[in-house]
């Protein structure tokens, strides 16, 4: 028989850190993935709101949902309330027609569209539906373009 | 007289088992009394002249550790009466200050040395670096006072949600979304920091965690390595 390069000792010291370093990496990946949630308690991104006509004409603040839901004439739609740039709830300032952000001095205009400050894009329009039970039932999760209206007889 | 009460005070049982050493009547007795002991040990038996000198440091180190310690003590008492849960956090918050008694001081006190501890870890790093006190062999001792700055910030934002007021949320909201901003690992980075996509529960028994546990320790035991690499390297950096 050759002579081993490598002797038992040298073996079971291999598997000694094999373990330890194992045992000590599993621990450390098993524990990073426990800290990211699985399930969230959160409110949900799709939901009924009331009637059309609880909504009256104008732009309409929803602080529960962060919404705001503009209703104009015969046509409902629901824009973000949370401004693109950090997180604030920009403020709908009828006289000017604007949103103003207070935090970091955003501005959107009637469309949603940024027309000063650092808001990196515009706020998002949801889609927003009449339900069988003629209530509101908006979807955040899909984004619609300003063009887009709820047709409502009010 | 004293002779008297010193001999019965340290010529028993009980006295020996403690202190081991005899009552500090000559220089090797006073020495012991430091040496012997787990926590004034830290210091040095003997101490350089020049780094006594107030102007030299402003004892801003000293400043900062002390501020830590008030942070350590009001921290564990406004524990008693402080949960984490949003439904009461904020009334938590409110009665320590008009229900509990000294509460409203021991939050204040709690609050400032925070706000304090922040400026004056600040114009340390700013000392020990116009001074060069960071110099060989001084250069990790640096980098471990770099990381608990970083520390005393992150504990400085963690605290900040705590309240559960305006202040907190909206401050927490635009942090955690610049967060966001990171490349890459932006987005998941701010789901593990919140546990969630909003600012909610989630986001707040994680910050108490960390606030209360996770970086007070982190923060003790690198004062730990930071106080004893002061006294390997032969005290406060002195001219050569």
């Amino acid at each position: 028989m050759s002579r081993d390069r490598h002797s038992r000792r040298d073996f079971l010291s291999w598997l000694g850190w094999f373990a330890s370093l194992g045992t000590f990496g599993g621990i450390s990946v098993a524990s990073a993935r426990y800290m990211v949630p699985n399930i969230l308690y959160e409110p949900p991104k799709s939901y009924r709101l009331g009637k059309p006509e609880d909504y009256p004409e104008g732009v309409n603040y929803l602080p529960d949902r962060r919404i705001f839901v503009v209703h104009k004439g015969d046509r409902l739609k629901v824009i973000s309330a949370v401004c693109t740039h950090m997180g604030c709830t920009p403020r709908w300032v009828e006289e000017k027609q604007v949103w103003e952000c207070p935090c970091h001095g955003s501005i959107f205009n009637d469309k949603g569209v940024k027309i000063a400050g650092p808001a990196p894009d515009p706020l998002p329009w949801y889609e927003v539906t009449l339900g069988r039970d003629g209530r509101l039932f908006v979807d955040e999760r899909r984004i619609v373009p300003f063009s887009y209206a709820l047709a409502v007889k009010v | 007289m004293t002779q008297r009460i010193k001999e019965i005070v340290s010529q028993n049982r009980v006295w020996k088992s403690i202190f081991r050493h005899g009552f500090p009547v000559n220089a090797r007795l006073r020495s012991e009394v430091i040496t012997w002991n787990l926590f004034l040990h830290i210091h040095p038996v003997k101490v350089y002249k020049e780094s006594l000198r107030f102007r030299k440091t402003l004892g801003l180190g000293l400043i900062s550790f002390y501020l830590f310690v008030i942070l350590t003590v009001t921290g564990i008492l406004l524990m008693f009466y402080y949960v984490p849960y949003t439904e009461r956090a904020y009334q938590d918050m409110k009665d320590l200050q008009y229900v509990v008694s000294f509460g409203m001081i021991l939050r204040n006190m709690h609050r400032w040395a925070a706000h304090s501890m922040v400026a004056v870890v600040f114009l340390h790093m700013c000392r020990v670096f116009y001074t060069a006190a960071y110099k060989e062999p001084r250069e990790f001792n640096w980098g471990v006072g770099v990381v608990l700055f970083i520390c005393t910030l992150f504990l400085s934002l963690t605290g900040y949600l705590l309240p559960w007021d305006q202040l907190a949320y909206w401050a927490i909201t635009i942090v955690t979304n610049l967060i966001g901003t990171f490349p890459l690992i932006g987005g998941k980075l701010k789901y593990i920091v919140l546990g969630g996509t909003v600012v909610g529960q989630n986001a707040l028994i994680r910050f108490y965690v960390m606030h209360v546990l996770v970086l007070p320790l982190f923060a003790f035991i690198l004062v730990f390595i930071h106080f004893w690499r002061i006294r390997k390297d032969g005290g406060l950096a002195r001219p050569e």
